[in-house]
């Protein structure tokens, strides 16, 4: 036992170069103005977040103390909270501010979403807890303002090692947002004795149709393995941390452990995920939550893997360029 | 340092996977357990019980799962105590129950305004491509949520509120109205086959309230 704990301490002792947490930082930056801008637009800030004296529909009475400083939910201190989610997405977006940027926005985006929690869904929690990892993150040690600014290459790409272990809790959130929402899926539509209809009723519902969907009665087998597929990938997360540990562990014999690391069982998980949630964003219109569930996505690979495909991409450019010349 | 580090990591992923541990929770009441769709869940899950050889009977199962349910609730708000303040402080206090049962019922939010003659025209349905009034708003992402709530006959303290709200707006966009009307007009999802043929069924309306608009102006 103690010897496991050695080893636990000096994993996450650890370091690495920032890249995958910096573009974490930087598609958490457009999740929130994913979820900001389309609402002003909308001109639903009002309807939804203030108090009723103040174009709500409803009395608010959250217990943020972000709120409870500004006030209560009135128009002014909704105006400045908006405000503070834009300006600190912007600044998560050039990476200026270090670790007090996301703290801000993980404490402003919590406040709003405390306004009026039955106009929210699981994917704003996502993105607070995303935020907050970010606070425990150095993710602004490469492609930043301030890696640029204040960094000890003073160069916007820095390769300066960091702390691996927030990396690490991000892949481990992402897995846990999947089990528990797949274990949780109890309804009989998604088992085999239910038909494994959940998806074509999810898609002829309402709530979150994009447009008319009761074309999907042409496909309904597809819907059914669709339904069967999402629910057993979900239930299947833990999946990826096998293939990190098998991936970490390279060297050690087994038939499983080499399968897995020949076919990147971690990659191939990450594509279903993906395709997925693409299907969904095109049928249902549920706001930023693929985006922001995207987002943990970026840190299942290591810099020297987006070093490799970057460089792969440059020559490749290059060498279209060379032709042409 | 290595180890204080490794301790804070630890308790981290402690407090998210306890929070995260799947539990019924704002599941617990007789009235959600009397739904036609838990129901039916509930059969499906004996039935299947019953198939694999075990003596499952409807009713059993479901005491058996209102008692295990309740008891780990108590299990688990006592395990989350100590988390609380951290996973609140910090936004990151949700249970991931996304889509977990599927609305076979929904019921559609429709708005009509009338001019007291009991003649009414519909000026908005949701997701209908004609009547189209406040759309933007109401597509909205925020939106969709709250009126989700009411699509499965929830919510009703805050669907009159919002019929309210909209009635507020009704009598300056429609100055020639006298009356709004709201309801919710639900539908039983049709299989596809019933679907292809027949399309959806008629529905059924539910809380149906009325508004004088001349109380907004």
């Amino acid at each position: 036992m103690i010897a496991l704990w050695h080893r636990l301490a000096d994993r996450l002792a650890h370091r690495e170069p920032a890249t995958p947490l910096a573009l974490f930082r930087i598609a958490l930056g457009l999740s929130i103005l994913y979820t900001l801008l389309p609402m002003i637009a909308a001109d639903v800030v009002a309807m939804v977040w203030m108090d009723r004296p103040y174009g709500g529909y409803r009395e608010l009475s959250p217990d943020h103390w972000l709120v409870a400083a500004l006030g209560g939910p009135t128009d002014a201190a909704v105006t400045i909270l908006v405000g503070l989610g834009v300006v600190s997405a912007l600044l998560l977006l050039v990476g200026l501010g270090s670790r007090v940027t996301p703290l801000v926005a993980n404490q402003v985006m919590t406040a709003l979403f405390a306004l009026n929690p039955e106009s929210g869904g699981g994917h704003d929690r996502l993105l607070t807890a995303g935020l907050w990892l970010l606070v425990l993150a150095p993710a602004t040690a490469t492609l930043s303002l301030d890696a640029r600014l204040f960094g000890p290459d003073k160069r916007f790409v820095s390769s300066q090692p960091v702390a691996a272990w927030p990396r690490y809790l991000v892949i481990f959130q992402l897995v846990v947002v999947y089990f528990t929402t797949g274990v949780q899926k109890l309804g009989q539509d998604w088992m085999p004795w239910g038909g494994w209809s959940a998806l074509y009723y999810a898609l002829l519902a309402p709530s979150w149709q994009r447009y008319d969907t009761t074309w999907v009665a042409t496909i309904y087998p597809l819907t059914q393995l669709a339904t069967a597929i999402t629910w057993l990938w979900e239930v299947g997360a833990p999946l990826w941390l096998l293939a990190f540990w098998y991936r970490a562990t390279r060297d050690r014999p087994g038939r499983l452990r080499a399968l897995s690391n020949r076919v990147d069982l971690r990659a191939v998980m990450a594509a279903i995920g993906l395709f997925f949630h693409a299907c969904l964003w095109l049928t249902m219109n549920l706001g930023p939550f693929s985006l922001v569930t995207g987002s943990f996505y970026l840190c299942l690979w290591h810099h020297d893997e987006y070093a490799a495909a970057w460089r792969r991409l440059r020559d490749k450019l290059f060498r279209t360029d060379s032709v042409r010349i | 340092m290595k180890h204080l580090r490794a301790l804070l990591v630890l308790l981290h992923v402690l407090a998210v996977s306890v929070m995260a541990f799947p539990a019924p929770v704002g599941a617990m009441s007789k009235k959600d357990w009397a739904t036609p769709e838990l129901q039916e869940t509930f059969q499906g899950y004996a039935g299947a019980l019953r198939a694999v050889g075990l003596p499952v009977s409807d009713e059993g199962l479901q005491a058996w799962l209102w008692e295990a349910g309740n008891d780990l609730l108590t299990v688990r708000k006592a395990a989350l105590a100590p988390f609380r303040p951290y996973l609140e402080l910090t936004g990151s206090e949700q249970g991931w129950r996304m889509f977990g049962t599927v609305n076979r019922r929904p019921a559609w939010l429709v708005v009509e305004v009338g001019d007291g003659q009991d003649q009414w025209r519909r000026v908005y349905e949701m997701r209908s491509d004609e009547h189209t009034w406040l759309r933007e708003q109401m597509d909205q992402e925020r939106v969709r949520g709250l009126v989700n709530g009411y699509s499965w006959l929830n919510r009703r303290k805050s669907y009159d509120q919002l019929s309210v709200w909209l009635a507020r707006r009704a009598s300056v966009d429609f100055p020639e109205a006298s009356h709004l009307r709201i309801a919710m007009e639900r539908r039983r999802l049709p299989a596809p086959d019933e679907l292809r043929t027949q399309g959806m069924p008629a529905p059924t309306r539910h809380w149906e309230t009325r508004y004088s608009l001349d109380k907004y102006r």
